[in-house]
């Protein structure tokens, strides 16, 4: 990654301009051309570093309902309970962490007594007891990273 | 809501294509003008059914290798206090009020990011100071097992 990729990463989660020729206003911006653009977007891609480009929807509005849920997991079958819930399609992000809670995810569904079924699933398949932590207030979602002296690598 | 609206946003949750006009195609797929479908982007934008309409980043891949989650027992009275405040890091990407089940303190819930363990360490003594939790958790990402972007419809 070099500053050009850098400025990259910053304006592209940006505001994206909705409008016929959002990657030339983009590259306008950052001062390249098109083609570079979008070159450099499918290599930065490819290394992991941009997941996607597109919409996050607010599962809420959409009727849908989230929960962080929580489990201790006997650390010989963590791998294989993380496998198992990881198949739900629902789940969207599932951490081993540093704590007697060591296994962490999120779940969404379309509604809370689905979620509620799937999790029963999980803890019968699984013979674990899951805590379920769903929000009561959102201070703040946001999944812009601030590139500002981030590491040059090249 | 429509089914052609389900069509849409399943569209979109996915990646815009990487050509000059990107709208044209979609709107090509989804059997809209473009300029028709750039309106219903734009309006589904200002309700907030899109919350961000932009990249995402693998964080890890982009230089934050330090992840922790901090949960906190703040009082009730102070949790919007709380919140405000802790949402005003820009190291803290999430932070939730949640519901505290049987015997679990926690109520306050923040993902913290930084590139070092001092940049995290420093957000967390300084809202600790603020707000003097009874007690707090600091809990660390040790492996990824999924993470992802949810698939509606």
């Amino acid at each position: 990654m070099d500053k050009v990729d850098r400025k990259i990463l910053e304006v592209a989660q940006q505001e994206f301009p909705l409008q016929v020729r959002p990657w030339a206003e983009i590259a306008a911006e950052i001062g390249i051309s098109e083609t570079e653009l979008l070159d450099r977007i499918r290599k930065l891609k490819e290394l992991g570093v941009i997941r996607r480009i597109g919409a996050v929807f607010d599962s809420r509005k959409l009727g849908f309902y989230s929960t962080l849920c929580a489990a201790k997991v006997d650390p010989k079958k963590l791998e294989e309970v993380a496998a198992y819930i990881n198949t739900f399609p629902g789940v969207t992000h599932n951490y081993e962490r540093d704590d007697e809670y060591n296994l962490w995810f999120t779940l969404t569904a379309s509604s809370s007594a689905e979620a509620e079924r799937q999790l029963r699933d999980i803890e019968e398949n699984c013979g674990i007891k899951i805590m379920r932590l769903p929000a009561r207030k959102v201070y703040k979602i946001e999944v812009v990273f601030n590139m500002d002296g981030a590491e040059d690598n090249g | 809501m429509d089914s052609w609206v389900e069509t849409l946003i399943k569209r979109l949750q996915g990646d815009i294509p990487l050509v000059t006009e990107p709208f044209a195609e979609i709107a090509q797929e989804t059997g809209r003008s473009q300029q028709e479908l750039i309106g219903i982007i734009t309006r589904l934008k200002q309700d907030g059914v899109i919350r961000r309409f932009g990249a995402i980043l693998g964080h890890r891949q982009a230089g934050f290798a330090h992840n922790v989650l901090v949960m906190w027992e703040i009082p009730e009275n102070m949790v919007d206090e709380a919140g405000k405040y802790m949402a005003s890091f820009r190291e803290i990407s999430h932070c939730y009020l949640r519901e505290t089940p049987d015997h679990w303190p926690y109520n306050m819930y923040t993902m913290i990011h930084g590139r070092s363990e001092e940049d995290v360490n420093k957000v967390v003594a300084d809202i600790a100071a603020r707000f003097e939790p009874s007690r707090y958790r600091l809990v660390r990402s040790v492996r990824e097992f999924k993470k992802t972007s949810m698939t509606y419809y």
